[in-house]
């Protein structure tokens, strides 16, 4: 899947959750939000990480 | 003769404990320089006068009796408004606890009165230490962002309003609004000074700073405020040294990395230009400077950054958004909202490179006592409804590493430009004293125009 295919994905599901947890309007508003959102999770999934590498928290 | 506001933290404590400057006397200098600047400036949300004149003597009363409460006996000291004091006012910026009043202190408020510092009041802050701007100009130029989260206590400090103040960093929010107003910001590594008592933005990435006009002041109150707190389970039990010896500890000149990678390209040419004369001058003192090579994580730096401050965001505002939703701003509702839809598995992955991006730069910090960039991509923006972008200090506040910004000169607008130093994990000691000796070899002291407020 090419980065803009992946990154239309999101957009589409986080535009989905918006509409179901804050109704259409509100999600309209929030578009520019999760589009940006989007292009940062798409990012994320790019980076090389061990399988057994772990979450940081708190340090 | 000089005004005794003006003095910075290290020679205020000089004169109180030798007993040639009065805490009345300091505190009488202070509030009259804040009845002058704070009309215009906005850099305060609490004054007591009254409480504070009256703590002024009894501090000296105490200094007559020969009883000196600790290194700060007598000194003011700003606090950021997100940070719980008792009695007093704590207002995180936000409409929603703009009565409420703290019954205990944060563990930083409490160290800092332990040391017998006077709480001089509160400072402005973005609304919840996020994007949403304080009312606080810049006293360079009153058009021009003072920098945020800490805003009002990077105004306050730059203008002799207080010699230093306590800040707070998730992304930018120490270093930039120092470098912006010209004065020295800290940040120290993640787990050495507790966080209980602060409001909180993203419990991950969180710290406890402060802004000062010298890196000696910043020694002084590091050694003030770090160390474990049993109620701040992050905290670390590493060994706190005497950070003012720290300063002396650096035999040689420093061995700087030069971050080229993203910091370059997002500066404007003013900037980098700027930053590259000040690497010349510290080449020419005899700096060991090396560029560096990132690790291939560095790119997902920025992005992990903004997914785990907006969960996180989310998850601590849920219910007291759920319940005060107009109360919030455009702008902070847009991060709880959009936090609440993030998947748990991409959080995860976030926070795994958080993890794997430290651990990367722990062995590259081993050939460095700092790694240095312009502390800012620009100067202070020419805006009052943004306070910058956190870009250049997103990287040590995901990392956890510790980061200092000091003043390096002005640019063409005559607005404060600043380098950013970062160092290795609990290494503050050494990282301070590489800061020290850059700024002993650029020698640059700012002060904004006051003629505007006479």
């Amino acid at each position: 899947m090419s980065t803009a295919e992946a990154k239309e994905k999101i957009v589409k599901m986080l535009s989905n959750s918006a509409v179901q947890r804050f109704g259409e309007e509100r999600a309209k508003s929030l578009y520019p939000a999760i589009q940006e959102i989007a292009q940062s999770l798409v990012s994320i999934a790019d980076c090389e990480i061990a399988l057994e590498e772990e979450p940081a928290f708190f340090s | 003769m000089t005004e005794p506001y003006m003095l910075n933290l290290a020679a205020m404590i000089r004169q109180v404990q030798q007993g040639k400057l009065s805490p009345a006397t300091l505190m009488e200098s202070i509030l009259k320089r804040i009845d002058i600047l704070e009309p215009t400036l906005q850099a305060w949300v609490t004054i007591d006068r009254q409480g504070l004149l009256q703590e002024a003597r009894r501090c000296q009363e105490e200094i007559a009796k020969g009883k000196i409460r600790g290194l700060l006996h007598g000194i003011p000291i700003g606090v950021k408004d997100i940070f719980y004091t008792s009695g007093m006012k704590t207002t995180a910026g936000s409409k929603i606890f703009a009565n409420f009043i703290p019954a205990y202190n944060a563990t930083a408020v409490e160290r800092l009165k332990t040391a017998g510092a006077i709480i001089l009041g509160k400072t402005a802050t973005t609304e919840f230490a996020s994007r949403y701007p304080a009312p606080t100009r810049n006293p360079w130029n009153l058009e021009h962002t003072p920098g945020g989260s800490s805003s009002g206590s990077a105004a306050a400090v730059a203008t002799g309003m207080c010699p230093a103040a306590l800040g707070s960093q998730t992304g930018g929010s120490v270093l930039r609004p120092a470098a912006y107003c010209g004065v020295v910001g800290f940040k120290p590594t993640y787990g050495r000074i507790s966080r209980y008592g602060v409001f909180a933005l993203s419990w991950t990435l969180d710290h406890v700073g402060f802004l000062t006009r010298s890196v000696e002041d910043a020694a002084i109150l590091l050694g003030i405020l770090a160390g474990p707190d049993p109620a701040d389970p992050t905290t670390r039990p590493q060994p706190v040294p005497d950070y003012r010896r720290s300063l002396r500890s650096l035999r040689r000149p420093p061995r700087i990395g030069i971050v080229r990678e993203f910091y370059q390209e997002k500066s404007v040419a003013s900037v980098w230009k700027h930053t590259e004369k000040i690497l010349n001058q510290l080449k020419r003192a005899g700096g060991k400077v090396r560029e560096v090579k990132m690790p291939a994580s560095f790119a997902a730096v920025q992005d992990a950054h903004r997914i785990i401050m907006w969960v996180e965001a989310a998850a601590y505002h849920e219910k007291l958004f759920e319940k005060n939703r107009e109360q919030y701003s455009p702008k902070m509702r847009e991060m709880v909202e959009i936090g609440l839809l993030i998947p748990s598995g991409d959080y995860l992955r976030a926070q795994k490179i958080k993890r794997l991006f430290r651990r990367e730069m722990d062995r590259m910090m081993q050939e460095y006592d700092c790694l240095l960039s312009p502390a800012t991509s620009s100067a202070a923006p020419k805006t009052l409804s943004s306070t910058g972008d956190p870009w250049f200090q997103v990287p040590w506040s995901l990392s956890g590493l510790p980061a200092i910004s000091i003043p390096s000169g002005l640019n063409d607008e005559r607005l404060p430009l600043g380098l950013q130093l970062a160092g290795a994990a609990f290494a503050e000691g050494k990282l301070l004293a590489a800061a020290r000796w850059c700024e002993k070899v650029l020698d640059v002291h700012l002060s904004p125009p006051m003629e505007r407020f006479a």
